[in-house]
Formats: structure tokens, C-alpha cells, sequence
């Protein structure tokens, strides 16, 4: 069955280990595809890690003028082909999410494959594989999306255009604020 | 791969690729009548190359209309043209050509031996291009003036003389096998990398990889063999070896405007992308205000985007994900999420979730 | 036997993919207590390392790893490791080869001994080395060069957990459960401890038990990573631990949530903590630790109805002049409510260092001999002195423990072995440090990179890194685990405990030190922890593999070692009985004044370990954080007129540095925090009090008076 990355953030502590993690990785070239970003910098601690969202219909591979993204069979959203990615940068700013990179010496576009070389052998990628808190799993597509354990994101209306992404996001509870997540939140009242 | 047309008009591509190709066949037709002189000097020989040529022509033809129909590719290149037209875009460009396909430059930085295997690769092929297209068209001819002396003739304009034994001459006789032992020694190259760096690329399957690579080693292969048999063998096993390159070479005419070697024509569109970053005004993140793009390019991309139908709005601010910066991109979702409030500083509004993953205005401040 | 213990659901289904040309050593993290398990990628052809491949099949970790953990094989191959011997020549160290070296030292053991006698030669240690190396260094103190003086760095670091839970329950394991035990916790409360960018390890284990429904208690000054998840973040002022687990113990005591039963059988001194908690009320605790009533209440509520339960902390609770009390006191908020030796209660303390727990078991500490004994206890040298060979008098007495023995240097130590250590970067009062390491007549320094403290050596011995040696770690649970490593020793390196045995051999104490292989000391190890409270008598490198890591203690070679203690309540007392301590809140050793009117903490970050010497070296952890900087919180920064990324001095009564300003609201409004990896002018230790613990002689990291004062404008722009 197949299974997609799932970003549970509230768990995030920022560490990075899926960034230097994604290094590790065969097919990268010690290049990482991973993001973690401060999410309310001098007001809290939280982070989220962002791979890339495998969109259905990835906007990054319809703006690119050399149709150099590809979509391979499992639905994984490749890396620009070397050879014909010109360098323009159009999917780093298509990108609803923010994920493609592109090396301006290089003149390659670069962003996650969800570790192709492991997937493809049964392993998880490597940012879930160290993880340490867990924030990303590579989890069954099907029960993650319509039986989740908490409200998750995977289709997202943008002004009545829906994109619908592989990899799905685990919302913090915004129910209770149980877990701090909330506003402005400093440490004194 | 995707080699479907974009279609706003259905019958646009077809439109656009029937003229195209007229007008292609209408160019190679007056140009081999030209420079054959009035089909006068048309060398009988190389006549399946000739068709093999003219198909790929047309192939080609095809394949870059539908390639220039995609709205991104259309932009970019309307992007290019106006910008060349001005002096600075011209010598920007010229600059850039010989940066990127010259030296190419951004393959030495991506690796020396990569870069050296490429350029050996690259330079064979092109300059087997041009003296393969030069002959088959009939766009080149030499013409033997006295027993000791060749003219060579282009479009029927005589260029120049040189003796029947001088070195240039043997240098230019011999033009595809220096070209050949280039284009073997950088497949070779290629093929030991690919073997030894047991690297898993997933962008590249075996067969889209190593395909090209055998198939050029077999043109150069074939191509110089003639020339043994012709210089040392007295001719022998000529007709085998010639009808073995023969078929080789029209496999790879016809092959190339939907393999690997389609990134070529791809690269000229390249030229523009660094005028393109680089002439622009630069435009700030409507949230943390840094300047992360110009202002053109993020217009051009909304643009080919709506006509995806693929835009990604910001309610009816007017703003696209795109007048953000990645990172802003990233952490609005993350807020968003969970109930914060997102400021885009830059543009001084204030956005919340819309309760469908999208972004909208906060509410109390509609717009 | 030889099953996995511990099995647990962390643990993932997945093999390892190994690489064409290459080949995986399964071992263990270098870095910080938790002891992850790993692989390590090595290519055949030249026995490079090469990179890190999860090891799914590793109960703890489950291939999971911090980015310490990802990024530790990068030192392997860094191009500033020590590769020969150096001499200090004219002021400059300069390469040598072994032999000049080697001479060098005995002859200036031989003298320094001769002239001020056996004790006046010390060795500094570290916790980051093998139960092996750290059992060879005790014994090679006291038999090889037949000095007292040798203590450890792990005295900065565990020594108050240590103490307290001697005193306490009587048995130093760091943690009286296995970590899959937590998830079993109806409540966890975490005091002092960034767990989550400390240990990030345990981050799944707590989150397997909020999934289940518990709920989460964190005693911090910061709103950590850790506290922003928790149910109630008990935000006190640095230093008043003690008063908050009085606070705590009292409304549990007030409101009846105390386990009486428990009590009764298996603990003594209760009626004395009751009677003195009776004044700790909470708005007499809210008044001493700036926590208000109500988040008091509710902790105390949410501990005391709690089935299960466990109380876990770390240095921040640890590393105060008052630091044995809290510790003791905080195991009290478990013995009170019977939260003890079932799946899902009991205590712990989070090891900083990679071996922290073995450690400071087998004899590397000043007062301890191997196997928990007692130096001064005549059974135990009598034993110990009949394993290795010798009469029980040439076994020396206890020495200066390690701050103690910094200060003593160029007066009673005239010279120092200093090994896995770098004491000018961890020590309080840097700048003196400095100053006594320069007083010696001969300082020797074994590291693998030149540390700062290396700087200042007259001689540096290479050794080698962590993946080029085997032997075992005991981590955080008291699990012992089996380290390997590749087969090699670049350029002119040598393993640390081979230069031990030779140097023995050199002093012509020889015949003491007689070891081929990590496994022959181990061996030894085993026959000295014998009958000691840490013994690993039943343990062998192949139980190790087979169970992947046997829990301690395991006294006989039938054993499988105990995972758990306290099964049967009795605690390691001739009574059975547990001690309930009570304690008054007396606050930090300094406190904050007109002068110095702000509350100093320091820790760590997520992307450094200790001194940095290791992680400071590797580019990726280095970019991600490459300097300090001070937290201060907006309302306090505005007081002095600092933005964000402006230059700060920071000076206590002690010295000062400057410091990139950053602005949070995650800092109380009465302390800054300054993180400590950095040495020379980086190093935040310039400040810190050398205030000692009394019994566990801890120096008082956590909490120093300091002013501010703004000295720049912005220097760099700090995006994001």
C-alpha cells in the first residue's frame, strides 16, 4: 500500500536532524531537500519541518518552461532532470509551499524525492527514519488521510482552486490549546 | 514524460504545427536548391541521410511547437526576445551563451569530470551536426579545381581554396572522425561514471541513459571505421560498415526530438534565464519584506499558472502565495494551522486560516 | 536467554540498507547519555567513514537519531584531528614521535613524584569514554602512578543525582525504569531538563505516553521546547527547586493524594517532611519561585491522583549548591505517592554524558573504587586490591574531587593527566582555570582534536575517535550496551587505553596492565564490580549483543540483568526502606543584588555537546549554531534599551563577555540564558560560580547574579 510523509509539527523541536538526515540520503549529492522553520520567532519555540507536499498536480512541474519535474509512478514529485533544468527558478516561486530549491551555481533545482533509493527498496525516507520525536512518519496514505488519529491537512482550497498533496500535516489541538500552541504565547503572563 | 501539447484551443497545436512545418520544409527546400546550385553538385550518397534529416527537421518542428505552446515556455521566451532586443539584453545574452553553452560553466561547478566528459560530448555533436547537416543539405560542397586544388563552396558561394594535400585540407576531410573520437571519449567517460558511481538518480532510468550513450559510440564507431577501411583496408567491408552508420545515424536523427539529447534545444532557452534574474527590478516578500524575486518573473509565473488553473490566491487581497517569499510560504501554513494570526508586514494586511488549509483576511477586516 | 530486552515499540521492522563496497558497524551514538543505537557506513576498500545508516532494529532508538547523533561520523574524518604526538618546544607544541613522548612523560612523572611525592601527580577524566577506559584510568591513578588524586568531569555533571539518590533510595542507577517503562506514566514530571533539545531521544517515549492520555508536568525557567507541549509549565525563578517540591508536597499532603500504605512499609522520615512542608504553602512557594498558586495546585492536583507516575530531571535540577536536596526531594514527590518500582513509576535522571552512567560506577571517581564501592570502605579496597594484584595499602586513600583539584594545581598537583575532558571550556571561573593549568610543572592532554584545554598542554597524545574502538557504554536506563568500532588508527593515533598500558609498562607497573583488547579489561571490569551494587559480573560482549544491552545489575552469568528495580519495594537500604529527606529552601549561593541584578542559566543547544569540542569542529552543527548568544526576555531588554541582534555585555562578579542579544519571550523576565559549548571569549563559564554542592561538590552552573549593559548597535541581521 502505499505510504506518504506525515508532519505531525506540534512534536517539531526544531533540531534538525531531518536536515542533515536528508544529506545522508544516496541520490542527494550531501544537498538537503529539508526545511525546518521558526513558526513564531521571540514569541515561542516552535518549528515545523517541511518536505515537499508530492502534490497531485504539482504546480512547480506545470510553471517549469522545460517540463524538466517529473511525477514518477508512485506519484513521488522528482527533482528537476539535470540536464534539462535551465535554472529559472519559476517552481520555487509557483510552489504554494515553499519547497523547490535551486542551486544558482549549479543551475539544478533541487527539493525531496522522498529518498527514492530507500522508498523504493521498503525503507522509510530519512528524515522519518531519525526523526527523534517522531514529527515525521511515513505512514500508510489511506489511514493517515481518512482515519486520522487528529485533524490533518492534505486538501488545501486556495480561493476555490484545491490542491490535494501526498504528504500530509497533523494539526496541533487548537481545540484546548492542551499543548501550548496558541498565540503570543511567551512564558509569563 | 510529458509530451502532450497544451491545449487551449484543441486544434491550436495542430494549427501552429502545420504551419511551423511548411514553413520549415519551405526554408530546407530553397536552402538545398541553393546550395546544391540548382540540385547540380547533389551527392547521390548521403540521399537516405537527406530524408532522415528532413523527417527529423520536421519531428523537431513539432516537438518545440508543442513545447512553446505551454504557457510558461511561451512567457519566457517572449520574456527573452523583448530583452535581447535592447543592447544590454544582447550583450547580456551573449555573454550568457558562452558562460552556459561555451564553457559551460555551471557544469564544471556541478563537477570537473562531469564538465570534462560534457564538453567532449557536447562540442562532437554539435560540430558532427554541423558538418553532417552541412553535407547532407547539400549546403557545402568542395569543388575540385585543378588536380591540385579544392574550393569549398557554400550556397554556391565559393569561400575558399586550399591544395589537395595541405593540412587543412586533411583536417576538414577528416572533420567527423576528430569529432567522433571527442563524442567516444565522452561517452566512454560517462558510461565509467555511470557504472562505477553506482549513485541511484531517480530522475534517470538505465534505459533513457544508457541508450543515448551506446547509440553515439555506435555513430562514432561506425563513422571512423569508414575512414579505416577507406585509408588502410583498401575499402574492404565499406558498403557493411556505411550501411551499419547509415542506419545508426537516421535511428539517432529520428530519435532525437524525444530522447535525452532534447535538453539541446532546451539549453538556448537557458541564455535567457540569467537576464531574465538578473535586469529585473527586484521585488520584497509581502510578509517579511526581504527581496527574494523580481517582480516580472513572479507576474509571469501567476500568469502561466492561471492558465493551468492552478492559482494560488490569497482571498481577494490580490496577492498569490507567490508575493511571498518560500520560507513566509511555509511558516503562513504552519500558522495557519493552528489559529495564529499571520501579518504580512510588507503588505500590511492580516490573515488567518479560511478553514479549508487556504489563507483568507481576518475576519472584521474584509476587503 | 538472549532475547532482546525491552523489546518496544520503537523499535522499527526495517533492515539497514547496506551499500555496495561497504559495510555497517552497528554501535552507539558518542554523544550524550541515551546511547542511541547506529550504523555506521564504512567502505571497505580504505576503511573510511563514510556516512550513517538508521539502526532500525535498536529498542532504544529505533534508528532514530538528533542531529548530533546524524552528524557524529563527520569527526571521524575531519581533516584537524591530532594525528601525531606534539611537544610543547619553545612555547610552541610542535610533532614528536611516540618514544620522545612517552620518555618525556615518565621521566617527568618520575620527578614530579619524586620531589613532591605519589599525590602531587593528578588525572582529570572524562564520562564520554567506555566503562573500559574509565576503569582502566581509576586503576591506573591508584596502582600506576599510586596517586589519590583522580576525579572526573562528570563531577560538573551527575554528581548531585548521584549523591541524592544514594542518600535517598540508596542506589545510584540513573534510572530506576527502562525508558519503555515511560510510556506506562499516568504523569510525568520533568524538572530542569530541556529534554527535548538535551535528549531528544525521549521526546517519543513522553509523547507515547500523552498519547495514551498523560498528562505532563515541566519544572523549567524557560519555556523549552519541552514546556511548550506540557499541561502545566511550573515556570520557576533559577535555584528554588527545593521550595517548589515542598510547595508541591504540601498541597499533596494538604489534599490527602498521598499513597499512606507506601508510606508506612516501605519509607522513613515522613512525619518530619510533613511537618516542615507545613509552611510551604502555595503562596509562600509562589512568592519564592514566581509560579503562581494555581499552576502549583493543579501540578501537585495531576501528580498526586495519579496511578503512575515518574519524576525525571536533569542538571537543571543538578547543578546548584543545593543540588542533592532537590534531587532528594524530588524523589520524595514519588515516594509519598508510592510511585516506585512498577511499569511506569519511579525516578530518573536524564545522563549528560555518553557513558555519565558507567562512568561514574567503576572507579574513575576520587572516592569510589569499581563497582560503586566505597574507597574508604576497608571490604571493598581489600577486595578490589585482590583483583588487581596488590596489598590493600598500596590502594590510595580518597583525593580532591575535580573543581577542587583545578584549584589545587601548581599548589599540592604539580602535575596532570587530563583525558576526554576540557575543563577551560566546562569548568566555572575559566579564566582561573587557565591560570592554574599554566601553574603546572607538566601538564599531559590526550585528545583527539586540540581542544583549548589541549592548547595549553606541554605534551598532546592523539587518540583515537569514538567509531575506531569497541568496548561497552552504560546509558541513561543502566542499560549496558556494546560500542564497536573500525578496525584502524589513522596516522600516528593510538587507543586510549593502549597509551595507558604502555605508560604503565614504561613506570615498570607493567604487569598490572596486561590487556590485549577492550574485553580483556571489560573482563577484569567484571570480576572487580563483583558483589558491588553496579555489578556487571553476568555480563559478557556476547550476552551484549545477543540481548542488545543488559540492564545492571546482573551478578551472575544466569542473570539477564534487571531492567527494572524496586520490584519488591525494597530499596537498598538494611532496612528496605526508602529515606524521605526533608529540606528548607535556601536559594542559589548567590544572589542577585543591586549590582548584579539579573539571574544568569546556562545550558545547552541541540546542535552542541558539552564543550563543543567534537560538535564545534563539524560544519553542519557548527552553521546551524555558531556562536552563543544571551536570551533575554522583550520586557527586560527593554529596561536596558537592547534590540534584537545588538551586542550585550554580560558580567558577574567574576568576569564578563559580549554576546549577540536575542530577544524571546521564552525567558523569564528575571534571568538571561547563555548557552555554554564555547571556550576562550566565547565561553559564558567566565561568569559561572564555583559555589561547590557540599556533598556532591558540584559547582553552581544553573544560577549567578550578572548586569547588563548594551554595547552595540546590530551587527547582524537575523532573519527568520
Amino acid at each position: 500500500m502505499a505510504k506518504v510523509l506525515y508532519i505531525d509539527y506540534e512534536r517539531c523541536i526544531g533540531c534538525k536532524a531531518c536536515v542533515i538526515g536528508c544529506e545522508e540520503c544516496s541520490g542527494h549529492d550531501h544537498l538537503s531537500r529539508m526545511f525546518v522553520d521558526e513558526l513564531n520567532p521571540g514569541e515561542t519555540v516552535a518549528t515545523s519541518p517541511t518536505p515537499c507536499m508530492h502534490c497531485v498536480t504539482p504546480a512547480c512541474a506545470e510553471s517549469c518552461p522545460v517540463q524538466a519535474i517529473a511525477i514518477a509512478d508512485d506519484g513521488t514529485v522528482l527533482s528537476a532532470s539535470l540536464e534539462k533544468c535551465i535554472g529559472c527558478k519559476n517552481c520555487t516561486y509557483a510552489c504554494p509551499f515553499g519547497i523547490p530549491r535551486v542551486d544558482d551555481v549549479k543551475k539544478m533545482m533541487y527539493k525531496c524525492d522522498m529518498c527514492y533509493d530507500r522508498t523504493s527498496k521498503g525503507r522509510p525516507p530519512m528524515c522519518a527514519s531519525v526523526c527523534p520525536t517522531d514529527t515525521i512518519r511515513f505512514v500508510d496514505e489511506e489511514e493517515i488521510k481518512y482515519d486520522p488519529p487528529k485533524p490533518v491537512q492534505f486538501k488545501w482550497d486556495f480561493g476555490g482552486t484545491v490542491i490535494e498533496t501526498r504528504t500530509v500535516i497533523g494539526l496541533p489541538d487548537t481545540e484546548t490549546h492542551r499543548f501550548g500552541y496558541r498565540e503570543g504565547e511567551g512564558v509569563q503572563e | 514524460m510529458n509530451f502532450y501539447p497544451y491545449e487551449e484551443d484543441s486544434f491550436l497545436f495542430s494549427k501552429k504545427s502545420a504551419r511551423n512545418v511548411f514553413i520549415v520544409l519551405v526554408l530546407l527546400f530553397f536552402s538545398i536548391y541553393i546550395g546544391s546550385e540548382r540540385f547540380g553538385y547533389f551527392d547521390m550518397a548521403l540521399y537516405g541521410y537527406l530524408w532522415a534529416t528532413v523527417l527529423c527537421f520536421v519531428l523537431l518542428t513539432i516537438r518545440i511547437t508543442s513545447w512553446t505552446l505551454r504557457p510558461p515556455t511561451r512567457r519566457l521566451w517572449k520574456q527573452g526576445i523583448k530583452m535581447m532586443l535592447s543592447p544590454k539584453g544582447f550583450v547580456f545574452a551573449l555573454k550568457t551563451l558562452y558562460a552556459s553553452i561555451g564553457e559551460q560553466k555551471f557544469i564544471r561547478n556541478r563537477s570537473f569530470y562531469r564538465w570534462f566528459q560534457h564538453m567532449f560530448i557536447s562540442w562532437g555533436v554539435l560540430f558532427s551536426f554541423g558538418i553532417t547537416f552541412a553535407l547532407v543539405l547539400n549546403w557545402l560542397h568542395f569543388e575540385l579545381v585543378d588536380s591540385k586544388t579544392y574550393a569549398a563552396v557554400a550556397f554556391g558561394i565559393p569561400l575558399f581554396r586550399m591544395g589537395v594535400d595541405s593540412i587543412l585540407a586533411i583536417a576538414i576531410y577528416h572533420g567527423l572522425n576528430w569529432t567522433g573520437i571527442a563524442v567516444i571519449i565522452g561517452c566512454s567517460m560517462a558510461l565509467y561514471r555511470r557504472v562505477t558511481d553506482e549513485k541511484k538518480i531517480v530522475e534517470q532510468s538505465k534505459e533513457y541513459d544508457f541508450f543515448p550513450l551506446l547509440l553515439l559510440i555506435a555513430i562514432s564507431i561506425t563513422g571512423s571505421l569508414l575512414t579505416v577501411s577507406a585509408l588502410w583496408m583498401e575499402g574492404a567491408f565499406y558498403f557493411g560498415i556505411g550501411l551499419a552508420h547509415q542506419v545508426t545515424v537516421i535511428v539517432f536523427l529520428l530519435y532525437f526530438p524525444f530522447s535525452k539529447f532534447w535538453h539541446l534545444p532546451l539549453r538556448f532557452l537557458a541564455v535567457v534565464v540569467p537576464m531574465y534574474h538578473a535586469l529585473q527590478a527586484q521585488k520584497p516578500c509581502a510578509r517579511c519584506g526581504r527581496e527574494y524575486a523580481t517582480g516580472t518573473q513572479i507576474k509571469d509565473v501567476q500568469l502561466a499558472l492561471q492558465k493551468r488553473h492552478l492559482s494560488v490566491p490569497i482571498d481577494k487581497t490580490g496577492l498569490h502565495f507567490s508575493d511571498m517569499c518560500s520560507e513566509c510560504r511555509r511558516v503562513s501554513h504552519r500558522l495557519g494551522g493552528y489559529g495564529a494570526k499571520i501579518h504580512l508586514g510588507q503588505a500590511g494586511l492580516v490573515l488567518e486560516t479560511n478553514g479549508k488549509n487556504g489563507l483568507q483576511l481576518e475576519k472584521g477586516e474584509k476587503g | 536467554m538472549g532475547h532482546i530486552q525491552n523489546k518496544d515499540y520503537s523499535q522499527r521492522d526495517f533492515d539497514p540498507i547496506v551499500r555496495d563496497g561497504e559495510e555497517l558497524i552497528s554501535t552507539h551514538c558518542c554523544f550524550c547519555g541515551m546511547q542511541c543505537g547506529m550504523n555506521i557506513r564504512v567502505k571497505i576498500a580504505d576503511q573510511t567513514v563514510v556516512g550513517v545508516e538508521p539502526r532500525y532494529d535498536f529498542p532504544m532508538n529505533g534508528g532514530r537519531l538528533c542531529p548530533k547523533g546524524v552528524a557524529a561520523y563527520r569527526q571521524a574524518e575531519l581533516g584537524d584531528r591530532l594525528k601525531t604526538p606534539l611537544i610543547r618546544k619553545n612555547g610552541k607544541l610542535e610533532p614528536a614521535t611516540w618514544d620522545e613522548a612517552m620518555d618525556l612523560i615518565v621521566s617527568k612523572i618520575q620527578d614530579i613524584q619524586g620531589k613532591y611525592g605519589k599525590d602531587a601527580f593528578g588525572i582529570y577524566s572524562g564520562s564520554s569514554m567506555t566503562n573500559e577506559k574509565c576503569y582502566l584510568m581509576g586503576k591506573f591513578a591508584r596502582i600506576g602512578l599510586g596517586t589519590k588524586n583522580i576525579d572526573y568531569n562528570g563531577r560538573y555533571c551527575m554528581s548531585s543525582a548521584s549523591v541524592g539518590f544514594n542518600q535517598s533510595i540508596g542506589i545510584d542507577r540513573g534510572s530506576t525504569n527502562p525508558w519503555s517503562d515511560i510510556k506506562f506514566a499516568d504523569v510525568l514530571l520533568i524538572a530542569g531538563s530541556n529534554t527535548a533539545e538535551c535528549h531528544p531521544l525521549s521526546m517519543p517515549y513522553i509523547w507515547g505516553a500523552r498519547d495514551r492520555g498523560a498528562k505532563l508536568i515541566v519544572v523549567d525557567p524557560r519555556q523549552t521546547k519541552t514546556a511548550l507541549v506540557a499541561d502545566v509549565h511550573l515556570d520557576i525563578r533559577p535555584g528554588t527547586d527545593v521550595a517548589i517540591a515542598n510547595g508541591l508536597l504540601h498541597v499533596m499532603i494538604e489534599e490527602n493524594l498521598v499513597d499512606q500504605e507506601f508510606i508506612d512499609n516501605h519509607t522513613t522520615g515522613y512525619e518530619e517532611l510533613k511537618e516542615l512542608v507545613k509552611k510551604y504553602t502555595p503562596s509562600h512557594v509562589s512568592e519564592i519561585t514566581g509560579v503562581s498558586v494555581d499552576k502549583i495546585v493543579t501540578a501537585a492536583r495531576i501528580f498526586g491522583q495519579a496511578k503512575n507516575g515518574m519524576t525525571m530531571f536533569a542538571r537543571g535540577v543538578e547543578q546548584h549548591a543545593t543540588g542533592t536536596d532537590s534531587v532528594s526531594n524530588y524523589v520524595n514527590l514519588c515516594l509519598v505517592t508510592g510511585k516506585m518500582g512498577r511499569k511506569g513509576s519511579g525516578v530518573a535522571t536524564f545522563t549528560g554524558q555518553g557513558n555519565g552512567q558507567g562512568g561514574r560506577e567503576h572507579g574513575q571517581k576520587t572516592d569510589q573504587l569499581p563497582g560503586f564501592r566505597k574507597i574508604t570502605d576497608p571490604k571493598a579496597r581489600e577486595y578490589i586490591a585482590g583483583v588487581w594484584g596488590v596489598e590493600e595499602s598500596e590502594i590510595p586513600g580518597p583525593g580532591l574531587s575535580a573543581f577542587e583539584m583545578l584549584q589545587a594545581l601548581g599548589k599540592e598537583i604539580k602535575g596532570l593527566l587530563l583525558v576526554c575532558s576540557n575543563p577551560i571550556v566546562s569548568s566555572p571561573t575559566v579564566k582561573d582555570v587557565g591560570g592554574y593549568l599554566k601553574d603546572l610543572d607538566f601538564f599531559v592532554c590526550m585528545d583527539m582534536f586540540l581542544s583549548e584545554s589541549a592548547e595549553l598542554a606541554d605534551v598532546v597524545l592523539p587518540s583515537t575517535v569514538w567509531v575506531e574502538d569497541n568496548g561497552t557504554m552504560t546509558n541513561v536506563e543502566g542499560r549496558v550496551l556494546r560500542v564497536k568500532g573500525v578496525d584502524r588508527t589513522p596516522g600516528e593515533t593510538k587507543r586510549d587505553w593502549k597509551i595507558i598500558c604502555e605508560l604503565a609498562e614504561r613506570l615498570g607497573r607493567g604487569k598490572y596492565f596486561q590487556f590485549n583488547s577492550p574485553e580483556d579489561i571489560f573482563n577484569e571490569l567484571r570480576v572487580a564490580s563483583k558483589g558491588g551494587i553496579a555489578d556487571y559480573y553476568g555480563i559478557t560482549y556476547e550476552k551484549l549483543e545477543k540481548m542488545q544491552g543488559v540492564f545492571w545489575p546482573c551478578p551472575t552469568e544466569e542473570s539477564e540483568g534487571m531492567p527494572r528495580l524496586f520490584e519488591d519495594l525494597r530499596f537498598n537500604f538494611p532496612d528496605g526502606k526508602a529515606r524521605i529527606l526533608a529540606f528548607e529552601h535556601k536559594g542559589p549561593n548567590e544572589k542577585t543584588s543591586k549590582e548584579y541584578p539579573v539571574i544568569l542559566s546556562t545550558g545547552r543547544v541541540v546542535f552542541h555537546y558539552l564543550s563543543g569540542n567534537q560538535t564545534r569542529r563539524i560544519e553542519t552543527l557548527r552553521n546551524f549554531c555558531p556562536d552563543p548568544y544571551v536570551e533575554i526576555h522583550p520586557s527586560l531588554a527593554k529596561k536596558y534599551n537592547i534590540s534584537n541582534g545588538e551586542t550585550v555585555k554580560v558580567s558577574s562578579p567574576r568576569g564578563s563577555i559580549e554576546l549577540v542579544a536575542k530577544i524571546t519571550k521564552i525567558t523569564r523576565e528575571d534571568m538571561v540564558f547563555v548557552p555554554y559549548h564555547w571556550g576562550k571569549e566565547l565561553a559564558i563559564n567566565h561568569l559561572t560560580n564555583p559555589a561547590l554542592e557540599p556533598k556532591s561538590k558540584i559547582p553552581e552552573f544553573k544560577v549567578c547574579a550578572v548586569k547588563l549593559e548594551k554595547t552595540s548597535a546590530v551587527v547582524g541581521e537575523n532573519h527568520g
